[in-house]
C-alpha cells in the first residue's frame, strides 16, 4: 500500500510536468487551431538551458529557471515565425491543407531542434543538480520530496496564471476571442499575427517552466522531447482540448497510470500507460472529460 | 500487328462512345505503367550491368521495401488526409510475427509472411478502429504511441524475442529449393514494389480513391455522397497497415536477424518524411520520396557530418517542402516531363466551349429525366411528399433553435425555406440530413423514418445536397468531380485494388453519367476544367451536378445563388427547374428572396424556430407574419409570441 501511494506521488508530479506541455498544446490550439508538435522539444529546451545557465554559467537557480523558461517562450515563437507563419503568409489553400501543413512542419521544426540540441549538448543525458536538499517530508512511511511539491505547485501556478491573464487582460482576452472567431476578432481590431505570437510564446515560457523543473528527475536529456510531447497530448486527450485545468487532470492521471504500472511491472510499461489511457478515453469519450472544442471538424 | 496498333489507338483517342474521362484515365493510365515498366526493367537488371558493391544492393533492398510501407502510408496520410506517425509500428509487427514464427515454430516463410501480414492488420485496428472515431491528430498521436511502444514490446518477451540482442535465425525465403541470394532478394523487393503500387494505383484511381480524396475536403460532405467517413478511414488505414505488414515481414526474411533498433521512431519519421516530399496522394510521390530520403542523406551528405546533422537535414527539409513545393517532388517531375516534346503527356482534347443558358436550359428538360431515374420513377408513382420533417425540437444550450418546426417536399415541386437570420433554417437542414441529432420530431424519405439514421445513409436512400462551401477539388477535373457523387453498385475496397470487373464497371458508368449530366446541364466545358480553375458559379454547378450524380429523390440546396450575378443566378435557376422537372423534390434554402419568389413552387417561413407560414410565393408574400419577421414588428401584433428564444 505504501508502495503504491510512493508511486502515485511520484507520478503525480511527473504528471503535472506532462500536464505543462498539454496546456503548450491548448495555449496554441484555441487560439489559433495549429497543433505544434515541437511543443515537447520546447519542454526539452527549457531544461537544457536551465542546466546550461545554472551548471555552465554559475547563474543562480531562480535567474536560470526564469531566464530558460523565457528562453524557451522565445524558440517557440521562432517556431511560430519559421514553421506556421510562412503557411499563413500565404494566399489561398483549404484550412485543412494549412491545418496539415502546419503539423508537417512543427514535426519537422521538431526533428530539426531534436537533432540541432544533440549536436550542441551531446547524445549522453547529463546529470542535472537537484533544486532542494533530497530529504522529504514523510508522512507514516510515505515520503514526499520538495521536488515532487515544486513540480506540482509549478503546474498549478501555471494553470491559475494563465486563466487570470486570459481573463484579467486585454490580449489575454484578444486570445480567447480567437479562440471562439478569429475572424470576427481580427475584425474587431485584435492583432491575429501578434496574438499568435502571444500565444506561442506564453505556450513556450509554460512548458520552458516545465522542463526546468524536471530537470532533476529527467536529466538534461536533448532525446527527450518527443516523448514529453507524445504524454502531453495524452493530458489533453484526457482532460480534453481546449481545457486548462483538464490538462493539469490529464497529465497527473497519466503520471500516476505510469507510474503504477512501472512500480508493478518494470519500465518497459511505461509507454503502455499512455497508448492504453488514448484508446480507452477515444472508444468512451473521443472528446475528453472536460474537453469543449471538439476535434471531430478538424 | 496492325490490329494491335488500332486497339491501342483506340486508348489513345476518345471516340463517342467512351466517356472523355475514362479516355483520359486509360492514357494517363497507359503513360505511367510504360514509364513504370521501363523505371522496373532498368532496375531490374541493374545488377547485370553495373558492378556496383553489394552494400548499395542492400542499400536499395531495403528502399525499395520502405517504399511499399510509403506508399501504403500514403493511401491514408496522402489521399485521405489522416496524418500516421507511426509506420515503423506495423512494419514491426509484420517483421516480428513472420520471424518469429519462422524462427520459433519453423514455419517456411511462405506462409509465415501471410500471417505477419494479418498480425499487422489486425494492431491496426485495435489502433485505428478507436482512433479513427475522431481522426486527425488522435491519429498521428496513437500511432506514434504505437511506434514508441514496439522496443517496449519487444523486450517485454524478451525471451521469446532476443530482446535489445535481436531476433536470430529467421530463415530465409526460398525460391525453387534454393535459398535467395543478394540479387534475388533485390529483385524480390522489387516485385513487391511493382505489385503494391498496381495496388495502390488500382484504389486510388477507383471510386474510393475519390471518396478518400473528398475526406480532406469535406468530412461533411464525404457523408452526403452517402458514404460512411468512419468506414472510409478505416478502410484507408487498414490498407496502410498491410503494405506495412508486406513491407515488415519481407525484411524479417531478408536481414535473417532482426533487433528493434530498426524499427525505432526515427524510422517512423524517416517514412512520414519520404512520403510527405514525394508528394501527399500522388501517384509517383511515395517512390521519389523514399529514393530521395533513403539513399539522400546517405551519399549526398558528407560522412563526417555525422547523424545529428543529417537529421536537422531531414527537418529543415520537411519544413521547406511545405512551405516552398506544397505538392511534393511527385508534380514537379511531372510538369518537367510536360515540357518535353512528348505527346503522350500532353492534354489532346482541346477546349470545350460554355453554351448559352438558354440551350443549355432547353437541353437539361430533354435529357435529365432519363438520368434521374429515382425521381422520374418517384413522380410517375405519384408520390407526393419525398422528404417529411414533422414537429423537429432542437435546443442547443439554453437557446432553443428550433420549436415543433417541419417542412415538407413534394417530388417535382421546388420547396423554399425562407427566414431571417437565426430562425433556425441551416438547423432544420442539419436535422433532415443527419448532421445534428433533434430532440424531438420525426424525419421521412419516402415514408422510411430516418431519424436515427446517419447523414450517409440518408444519402443513399436519396436525399442529396448541395453546399454553401461547394465541395471542391483543386485538382480534379469536372468530370471526377461529379463522379465522385455517383453511388449506384459501389464496388468494395477490394475490388477497386484488384481492379476487378466491378471496380471497372463502376468507373465507366461514374464516368458517363457525369459527362451526360454536365452536357445535359449544358456545361460540358467543365469536364476537364481542374477545380482550382473554376470561377464561383462554375463551383456551384459541378456541386448542383454532384449532387444529381447521386441519382436524388430530394434535392436540397444551401444558399445556391450566394454571390452569383443576375445572369449566372438566371443559368442556375433553368438548372433546377430541370431537375424539378425530371420529378425531383428540391428543398430550397435561400436569402435571396427574388430568387425565391421566382422559383419556388411552395415557400415555408420559419421565424425563431417554428413556421410562421406555408404557401404558394403569392400567399406568403403578401401574409403580415412574414412581413413583420423580415421587417420588424410595423403591424403591432402584439399577441404574437415575443423573442422567447432569444430570452431563454
Amino acid at each position: 500500500m505504501e508502495l503504491a501511494i510512493q508511486a502515485l506521488i511520484a507520478g503525480l508530479a511527473a504528471g503535472a510536468v506532462y500536464a505543462l506541455v498539454g496546456m503548450g498544446y491548448n495555449i496554441v490550439f484555441s487560439g489559433t487551431r495549429i497543433f505544434n508538435l515541437a511543443q515537447g522539444q520546447v519542454l526539452m529546451l527549457g531544461t537544457m538551458f536551465t542546466w546550461t545557465l545554472r551548471e555552465q554559467m554559475g547563474l543562480p537557480d531562480v535567474i536560470s529557471v526564469i531566464l530558460a523558461a523565457l528562453l524557451a517562450g522565445v524558440a517557440n515563437v521562432i517556431i511560430e515565425r519559421t514553421a506556421v507563419a510562412p503557411l499563413y503568409a500565404r494566399k489561398g489553400g483549404s484550412e485543412h491543407s494549412r491545418i496539415l501543413g502546419t503539423f508537417i512542419t512543427t514535426l519537422g521544426a521538431s526533428i530539426a531542434i531534436q537533432n540541432i540540441a544533440v549536436a550542441i549538448w551531446g547524445l549522453e543525458p547529463r546529470p542535472f543538480k537537484a533544486y532542494f536538499p533530497l530529504t522529504g517530508l514523510h508522512l507514516g512511511g510515505v515520503t514526499i520530496t520538495a521536488q515532487q511539491v515544486f513540480m506540482v505547485a509549478i503546474a498549478v501556478l501555471a494553470v491559475f496564471a494563465y486563466r487570470l491573464f486570459a481573463v484579467r487582460t486585454k490580449w489575454g482576452v484578444g486570445l480567447s476571442a480567437m479562440s471562439e472567431d478569429a475572424e470576427a476578432a481580427l475584425m474587431r481590431g485584435v492583432p491575429i499575427i501578434q496574438g499568435r505570437m502571444l500565444a506561442f510564446f506564453i505556450a513556450g515560457v509554460i512548458s520552458g517552466l516545465g522542463g526546468a523543473a524536471i530537470g532533476p528527475i529527467a536529466f538534461a536529456n536533448p532525446n527527450l522531447g518527443f516523448e514529453f510531447g507524445l504524454k502531453g497530448f495524452v493530458a489533453i486527450a484526457i482532460g480534453g482540448f481546449g481545457s486548462t485545468t483538464g490538462a493539469l487532470w490529464g497529465g497527473m492521471i497519466l503520471g500516476m497510470l505510469e507510474a503504477i504500472m512501472v512500480t508493478y511491472g518494470n519500465d518497459q510499461y511505461r509507454t503502455y500507460a499512455g497508448l492504453l489511457l488514448m484508446l480507452v478515453i477515444l472508444l468512451l469519450r473521443p472528446n475528453g472529460i472536460a474537453g469543449r472544442i471538439s476535434l471531430r471538424r478538424v | 500487328m496492325a490490329s494491335g496498333i488500332a486497339t491501342l489507338s483506340r486508348f489513345w483517342t476518345p471516340s463517342e462512345s467512351i466517356p472523355v474521362e475514362v479516355a483520359r484515365a486509360r492514357r494517363s493510365f497507359t503513360v505511367n505503367f510504360v514509364v513504370a515498366l521501363v523505371g522496373l526493367v532498368l532496375i531490374w537488371f541493374l545488377p547485370d550491368y553495373v558492378d556496383l558493391p553489394p552494400s548499395v544492393f542492400r542499400m536499395l533492398t531495403l528502399t525499395y521495401l520502405a517504399a511499399v510501407s510509403v506508399i501504403g502510408m500514403n493511401l491514408v496520410f496522402g489521399l485521405a488526409g489522416q496524418p500516421t506517425l507511426g509506420p515503423a509500428a506495423t512494419y514491426a509487427v509484420g517483421a516480428y510475427v513472420s520471424g518469429l514464427l519462422a524462427a520459433k515454430a519453423g514455419w517456411d516463410p511462405w506462409l509465415s509472411i501471410p500471417v505477419g501480414i494479418l498480425a499487422a492488420t489486425l494492431v491496426g485496428v485495435i489502433i485505428g478502429v478507436p482512433a479513427l472515431r475522431v481522426g486527425g491528430f488522435y491519429l498521428a498521436m496513437v500511432t506514434a504511441f504505437a511506434a514508441q511502444a514496439v522496443p517496449a514490446t519487444v523486450n517485454i518477451f524478451h525471451s521469446l524475442t532476443g530482446g535489445d540482442d535481436g531476433l536470430v535465425g529467421i530463415p530465409g525465403i526460398r525460391i525453387g529449393g534454393s535459398d535467395l541470394d543478394l540479387f534475388g532478394r533485390y529483385r524480390l523487393a522489387i516485385f513487391a514494389l511493382a505489385i503494391t503500387a498496381l495496388l495502390a494505383a488500382g484504389i486510388a484511381r477507383s471510386a474510393w480513391g475519390r471518396w478518400f480524396r473528398t475526406l480532406t475536403v469535406s468530412e461533411v460532405g464525404t457523408s452526403a455522397l452517402g458514404v460512411s467517413v468512419y468506414q472510409a478511414k478505416v478502410i484507408a488505414f487498414l490498407l496502410s497497415a498491410i503494405f506495412g505488414g508486406l513491407a515488415g515481414a519481407l525484411y524479417a526474411h531478408f536481414q535473417l536477424v532482426i533487433s528493434p533498433a530498426a524499427f525505432s521512431f526515427d524510422l517512423s519519421l524517416i517514412l512520414f518524411a519520404s512520403c510527405v516530399i514525394g508528394g501527399l496522394g500522388t501517384l509517383w510521390g511515395p517512390i521519389l520520396g523514399t529514393v530521395f530520403f533513403f539513399l539522400g542523406p546517405h551519399y549526398l551528405l558528407p560522412q563526417q557530418w555525422g547523424a545529428a546533422w543529417a537529421q536537422v537535414i531531414y527537418g529543415v527539409v520537411l519544413m521547406l517542402v511545405v512551405i516552398l513545393i506544397p505538392d511534393g517532388l511527385a508534380p514537379l517531375v511531372r510538369s518537367a516531363g510536360r515540357r518535353l516534346p512528348y505527346l503522350p503527356f500532353r492534354e489532346q482534347l482541346g477546349d470545350l466551349k460554355p453554351s448559352s443558358a438558354r440551350s443549355a436550359a432547353s437541353r437539361a428538360v430533354t435529357k435529365l429525366p432519363a438520368l434521374l431515374r429515382r425521381a422520374s420513377a418517384a413522380r410517375a408513382a405519384g408520390t407526393s411528399a419525398v422528404l417529411e420533417a414533422k414537429g423537429v425540437s432542437k435546443r442547443f444550450g439554453g437557446v432553443r433553435a428550433l420549436k415543433g418546426a417541419g417542412v415538407e417536399v413534394e417530388s417535382g415541386r421546388i420547396t423554399a425555406l425562407i427566414g431571417p437570420n437565426g430562425s433556425g433554417k441551416t438547423t432544420l437542414l442539419n436535422a433532415c440530413c443527419g448532421y445534428i441529432t433533434p430532440d424531438e420530431g420525426s424525419i421521412t424519405i419516402l415514408g422510411h423514418d430516418v431519424s436515427k439514421d446517419p447523414a450517409y445513409k440518408r444519402a443513399r436512400l436519396g436525399m442529396a445536397r448541395t453546399f454553401q462551401q461547394p465541395i471542391l477539388f483543386p485538382s480534379l477535373n469536372g468530370a471526377q468531380g461529379v463522379m465522385v457523387g455517383y453511388a449506384d453498385r459501389r464496388p468494395s475496397p477490394w475490388s477497386s485494388l484488384l481492379y476487378l470487373p466491378k471496380s471497372l464497371r463502376h468507373e465507366r458508368e461514374a464516368a458517363a453519367r457525369a459527362e451526360a449530366i454536365l452536357c445535359a446541364l449544358g456545361v460540358e466545358h467543365l469536364l476537364l476544367k481542374k477545380g482550382e480553375a473554376m470561377s464561383l458559379a462554375e463551383t456551384r454547378i459541378l456541386d448542383l451536378a454532384r449532387a444529381l450524380a447521386l441519382d436524388p429523390l430530394v434535392l436540397i440546396l444551401d444558399e445556391p445563388a450566394a454571390g452569383l450575378d443576375a445572369d449566372e443566378v438566371a443559368v442556375l435557376a433553368a438548372m433546377i427547374r430541370a431537375a424539378r422537372d425530371a420529378g425531383v423534390g428540391v428543398l430550397l434554402v435561400e436569402h435571396d428572396v427574388a430568387f425565391v419568389l421566382d422559383l419556388a413552387d411552395r415557400i415555408i417561413v420559419l421565424d425563431q424556430g417554428a413556421v410562421i407560414a406555408d404557401g404558394t410565393p403569392a400567399e406568403v408574400k403578401t401574409d403580415h407574419r412574414v412581413a413583420a419577421a423580415y421587417f420588424g414588428n410595423v403591424a403591432s401584433d402584439a399577441e404574437e409570441p415575443a423573442a422567447e428564444g432569444i430570452q431563454a
